[in-house]
């Protein structure tokens, strides 16, 4: 749900100008376009301790196996409902026998630090794994949106003729449909009867699914971009001197308009993975991404706003979590965007 | 000029049959949502083979996928086409759902155009002090923030908890405006954060952007005021590509973006009905609603362009 | 019958005579409980249809057995007393011929639909095959038994022949292609209601037709809400008969989707009654609060069950299926669905006839020894996938049941499903599901409505099946199920059933575990000692029977 330039205005920002470093009073250094903006993005305090929040946050959820076995000694999908577990030198039920059936909430114990949800499952661990599955999900999906934007938009700006009008349209037809209404037609196909096409076969519970679906819906959001850059940048000298030198079209696409997308995709590509994410989060907590019991942070919401009254902290933490990691690539992807673009004098400090 | 919006017509038109196309096929290529199931679906638990074989024949899913598809078409666009579950007019019920639909959009995007410019100038003249720190980190959250999180939290607290509003579902402007009103408070709120953050961050830096073109410092050598600059030439121009974006995410949102908060909020609207459709593998309220939907965005789409090239002659000769 | 949304079907087969015993008299009208007023009933998800002919959920049936009675009527009273038959729109029950497959009936006189037309034996005729033209999922309930309905229901032209009507004198006649010892039940639920008979076959929920009951539907707002007002022409000649039942003078019924707000609804008395349980999240408040008040939970006619399909590995094998049983846990399936079951291990429920205590065969839960059997079967690490639907709070449960068997040394995956699709998804025989959720709801109180239509392994084909056990080898099993079947209930049979109920333990073809137990929940307004419309085999609960303080 974030910026989508209409496909006619290419977003070009041009390499950085040699010597805008010189504005601390050095002397003027030849330094590339790239070291320049990435001292710019070091000087940025704010990204940068962005970037370590979520680098931390990735690193957390990646060693969800060490928490489950050393602390917590249980994994994600362990029920634990008739047990009871210590707690500050007291016997607790994870979840208290009927009429009342609440479960137990966060306190200071190796087990069940954040509580317990509905069948007595370790809220900490299945908040670690489930952070795995979602940041899974949003990755890949942004790879794969990435990868089939990129080629697309080269093949069309490239190419022109039919195959611009067989890319565009395509653009236009995916993000014509109501996004995350695709979103949940498609997760919900698949999700019950999985994907067999061909060589693919992939089954109806597995990650891939909410990937490949969010992967391809996504597509235009980067596509357009990049074939209005493309446009417009090939029609730039040194494309024609390419040309004039012999060069195959693939040669020119890969070899000299690649890099110059560079800086393109990299700015969006921060914004792609925060887009993901909550796309995933929000597929997944209308049921049609992924599956439980597999958990992630979207469907921990789902299961956990049927006990707000009893287990608030069931839908908070993973909410939290959420707009926490989201935030932290939003702020980094701004420092990003800043630090790659030299014409926004004034940057927030 | 005209050539353009003729063009646009027939991109258009091409969508929306792609898209009906693809819509048909989902329900028709995955094993979950085949027409096997559908069948399944309409004959009930305790059908037998004999009982399946009337449905298939009685909705018409023993014909070739082409002529399925072609009925399915025909039927949309006339009107008649009826749910598979509970056998109601899908028309009539996307037009039942309209009203709330459209009030919790027209209103969110009243709300989110007015605080999204007003925070983006804000933000943007007091740049780098501390109106634009707390206006930034504000609009960061905001765009960070799952809303479905939101809402859920937003209904219990502020509906259950403590009874400050009431706890979801729409009411008629024409029966009882002030309930409608209070009703929609709570879904506007929930739908205008993403949109408030995102689009007041976009002004900020469309304007500081524009503050430093060579027409502004033009017009402040000019001698003009500061404010009549800021308005009279920034402003204006900062808005341009906000106005573009406003209208693809109105489109989007009217299309059926807001389903999320319309299903939080019970209000009953297309986005919820379409997701509810989507569940229980209705396939011709999912046709109606994402072809109405689609139609919306696609409109809009045109609209904005057609518009920006009249407005912007530039785009409408490269074109 | 199958509660995620759907009726089941009653069973087909030999003839059994029904021995019915109506008590007249008691049971028209409440003695206590005042009459006059209106309520407001809070209904969950929007009933499937308004038309008698069609629905087929118990949202649906609430309020439709207040407006749509039939032939046969099923007495408005709690428990078992409300499992009985007697005379609606027919002045008697129907004479059944000796071969069991004519059916005779005769209208009561001065009888009318509520917008005053008299009701004639046409109506009834016209009823049926609005169910066999609308391709109704009623139609599965046995409609299709009646000579020339399956003809009917091809073509939808020239009616059923096998129903003779004379509207003069009101006799109705129905040959069945085979006996059917349900029929007579058939005959009571709303499928077969008589509407009048110009009425279009097609779905009529926007403008309900007229019927004979005690109420009318009125203002249907798809979605959203409905009425029912008294029936202002209710007919003289139902005056104290078993249809006569009906308290208050209004119901409104709204659509609240989400169950949380209708419970702080009915606590703050800005509605009556709820229709479904109170959530998880509110269940330990309401029950702490208001148990005895304003709320109370019954226990339904039914059986909860992970099925395990007997056809397909690792589950072919005793042993596995015995070590399931082992190793599921009642506490904490119960806890599961908080606290809204009781303990039950028999296929069959306390309250249908030819239940007998009998011993656990299966104590538990025994997790070690369960792990033992899996090994000494050799079934370790064998993959299972189990199957559930979406509906809360059926995901929590499968999850927990998918935790045990990896417990006990399978290794399961779950799958969900819509609970639309899911009955029909499990009963496909190519699919070889291998074990999941189930349940069943009485439709009748006969132990054939359990045993032979869930477990009979002659009834196992190739779609649309109920016997998920699959134990279609099992041909001893199936002879002695067909014979019992075909006898009338005696006490005899009676022993000859729970023998039946046994063997099923033994041979561990489910995972039995509970019956559900439903709330009613009222507000204060709401006579909640004398009227509480509650426990009533047909529908759940009996709007009839709701009455203000």
């Amino acid at each position: 749900m974030a910026p989508e330039p209409s496909a006619e205005f290419a977003f070009e920002p041009s390499p950085a100008l040699p010597g805008v470093a010189g504005t601390e009073g050095r002397p003027i250094e030849g330094i590339g376009p790239w070291q320049a903006a990435w001292r710019r993005l070091r000087r940025n305090r704010i990204a940068m301790a962005s970037l370590v929040v979520f680098a931390a946050i990735v690193a957390c959820c990646v060693a969800a196996p060490l928490w489950a076995d050393q602390v917590a000694h249980v994994g994600p999908e362990e029920n634990n409902l008739t047990g009871k577990f210590e707690r500050g030198g007291k016997q607790l039920y994870v979840v208290t026998p009927p009429p009342q059936t609440k479960p137990v909430g966060p306190g200071w114990s190796g087990r069940y630090l954040l509580g317990a949800d509905k069948n007595g499952r370790d809220e900490m661990v299945r908040l670690l794994y489930g952070g795995r599955n979602s940041l899974f999900v949003g990755f890949v999906s942004a790879l794969i949106t990435t990868v089939i934007a990129v080629v697309l938009g080269l093949a069309g700006g490239y190419f022109r003729g039919r195959t611009d009008l067989v890319v565009r349209t395509t653009f236009d037809v995916i993000w014509s449909f109501p996004v995350l209404l695709l979103g949940i037609a498609l997760g919900t196909a698949l999700a019950i009867g999985g994907l067999h096409l061909g060589p693919i076969d992939i089954q109806g519970g597995s990650l891939w699914i909410p990937t490949l679906v969010i992967g391809v819906i996504y597509v235009p959001y980067l596509g357009r971009p990049i074939r209005g850059q493309v446009l417009s940048l090939r029609e730039k000298e040194f494309v024609e001197a390419a040309v004039a030198q012999g060069n195959g079209a693939l040669r020119i696409m890969f070899g000299e308009l690649l890099p110059n997308l560079a800086s393109t995709i990299l700015v969006f590509g921060t914004l792609i993975v925060a887009n993901n994410i909550l796309t995933e989060a929000a597929l997944s907590f209308l049921g049609a991404g992924v599956q439980l019991p597999t958990p992630s942070w979207g469907n921990m919401i789902g299961e956990g706003v049927n006990l707000l009254s009893t287990a608030p902290h069931l839908t908070i933490v993973p909410g939290l979590a959420i707009t926490l990691t989201v935030l932290a690539l939003n702020v980094f992807g701004d420092g990003l965007r800043d630090a790659l673009d030299p014409r926004a004098k004034v940057r927030l400090r | 000029m005209a050539r353009f919006a003729v063009r646009r017509l027939i991109n258009m038109a091409f969508v929306l049959f792609a898209i009906s196309v693809v819509t048909f096929l989902i329900f028709y290529v995955f094993p979950g949502t085949d027409t096997k199931a559908q069948v399944q679906r309409i004959a009930g638990r305790s059908s037998n083979d004999a009982t399946r074989a009337q449905v298939k024949k009685d909705y018409g899913f023993d014909r070739p996928v082409y002529v399925q598809y072609a009925r399915l078409v025909e039927k949309t666009a006339n009107g008649s086409l009826v749910s598979y579950s509970n056998q109601t007019n899908v028309r009539d019920e996307i037009v039942r759902g309209i009203p709330a639909t459209a009030s919790l959009v027209i209103g969110a995007a009243v709300i989110w155009t007015f605080f999204g410019v007003l925070f983006g100038v804000l933000s943007a003249v007091y740049v780098g002090r501390w109106p634009d720190r707390v206006l930034t980190v504000l609009s960061m959250i905001g765009i960070s923030l799952p809303v479905f999180w939101v809402g859920a939290l937003l209904l219990y607290y502020l509906t259950d908890r403590i009874q400050l509003f009431p706890p979801g579902g729409y009411v008629r402007l024409t029966e009882d405006p002030w309930g409608w009103f209070t009703h929609l408070i709570l879904p506007w709120f929930t739908l205008s954060i993403l949109f408030i953050g995102f689009y007041s961050r976009l002004l900020r830096s469309n304007i500081l952007d524009t503050i430093n073109e060579d027409y502004v410092r033009t017009a402040r050598a000019k001698g003009l005021s500061e404010r009549r600059v800021l308005v009279r030439h920034v402003l204006r121009n900062a808005l341009i590509p906000i106005v573009t974006l406003f209208g693809l995410d109105f489109g989007a949102a009217i299309g059926g973006g807001a389903i999320l908060t319309e299903s939080i909020f019970s209000l009953q609207g297309v986005g919820q009905y379409a997701a509810q459709s989507v569940g229980s593998l209705d396939l011709p309220p999912v046709m109606g609603t994402t072809l109405y939907a689609a139609f919306f965005i696609v409109l809009l789409s045109a609209v904005v362009d057609i518009a920006y090239a009249y407005l912007d002659p530039r785009i409408r000769l490269n074109a | 019958m199958p509660r995620t949304g759907t009726l089941g079907r009653a069973a087909t087969g030999a003839a059994i005579a029904l021995l019915v015993t109506g008590v007249l008299g008691a049971c028209g009208s409440s003695s206590t409980g005042r009459s006059g007023g209106n309520i407001t009933i809070l209904q969950t998800n929007f009933p499937d249809f308004l038309d008698p002919a069609l629905s087929y959920t118990v949202d649906g049936w609430e309020p439709l057995t207040q407006v749509y009675p039939g032939l046969v009527a099923f007495v408005h009273a709690p428990g078992a007393a409300g499992a009985k038959v007697q005379p609606g729109l027919a002045d008697a029950l129907p004479r059944i011929s000796s071969d069991g497959k004519t059916y005779t009936l005769r209208l009561r006189k001065q009888i009318n639909f509520s917008d005053g037309t008299p009701i004639k034996a046409s109506d009834f005729k016209h009823s049926i095959e609005r169910v066999l033209a609308t391709d109704s999922q009623g139609v599965g309930l046995g409609y299709t038994n009646i000579v020339g309905a399956e003809q009917f229901g091809k073509t939808k032209k020239g009616g059923i022949s096998g129903i003779v009507v004379n509207d003069a004198t009101g006799d109705i006649t129905m040959h069945l292609v085979k006996p059917r010892g349900s029929f007579t039940y058939e005959l009571a639920i709303p499928f077969a209601a008589p509407v009048p008979a110009a009425t279009p076959s097609k779905n009529q929920t926007q403008h309900p037709p007229p019927g004979a009951g005690r109420y009318v539907i009125k203002n249907v707002e798809q979605g959203r809400s409905y009425t029912l007002a008294r029936n202002p022409h209710f007919s003289p000649g139902l005056k104290g008969t078993a249809i006569d039942v009906g308290k208050v003078n209004g119901i409104n019924v709204k659509i609240n989707g989400s169950i949380t707000t209708q419970v702080t609804q009915i606590a703050n008395n800005q509605a009556d009654f709820m229709i479904d349980n109170p959530t998880a999240d509110r269940a330990g408040e309401v029950r702490s609060k208001y148990t005895g008040k304003r709320y109370r939970e019954f226990a339904t006619t039914s059986t909860f069950y992970m099925f395990m399909n007997s056809e397909a590995p690792p589950f072919d094998k005793l042993a596995v299926r015995q070590a399931v049983n082992w190793a599921l846990d009642f506490d904490a399936l119960n806890r599961t669905q908080a606290g809204f079951l009781a303990k039950q291990h028999g296929i069959l429920p306390p309250q249908i006839a030819g239940y007998a205590p009998s011993p656990d065969l299966y104590p538990g839960p025994n997790l070690q020894k369960a792990q033992q059997l899996i090994a000494q079967a050799g079934a370790k690490g064998a993959q299972v996938t189990v199957w559930g639907d979406d509906k809360d709070p059926t995901p929590q449960t499968m999850a927990y049941y998918t935790d045990l068997l990896n417990k006990i040394g399978l290794k399961a995956k779950l799958k969900t499903i819509a609970a639309d699709t899911y009955f029909t998804t499990i009963g496909d025989r190519s699919l070889k599901a291998q074990t999941g959720f189930a349940d069943w709801f009485e439709d009748y109180p006969h132990p054939a409505d359990f045993i032979d239509v869930l477990l009979n392994p002659s009834k196992v084909v190739a779609t649309g099946n109920n016997n998920y056990s699959y134990n279609a080898s099992d041909t001893g099993y199936a002879n002695r199920i067909n014979a019992v079947a075909a006898k009338p209930l005696t006490s005899q049979t009676e022993k000859e059933w729970a023998a039946l109920d046994r063997y099923a333990q033994q041979q561990a073809y489910w995972g039995i575990y509970a019956t559900r137990k439903q709330s009613t929940f009222f507000s204060d307004r709401m006579d909640f000692q004398n009227c509480k419309g509650d426990d009533w085999p047909l529908a759940t609960h009996d709007w009839g029977r709701f009455c203000l303080k």
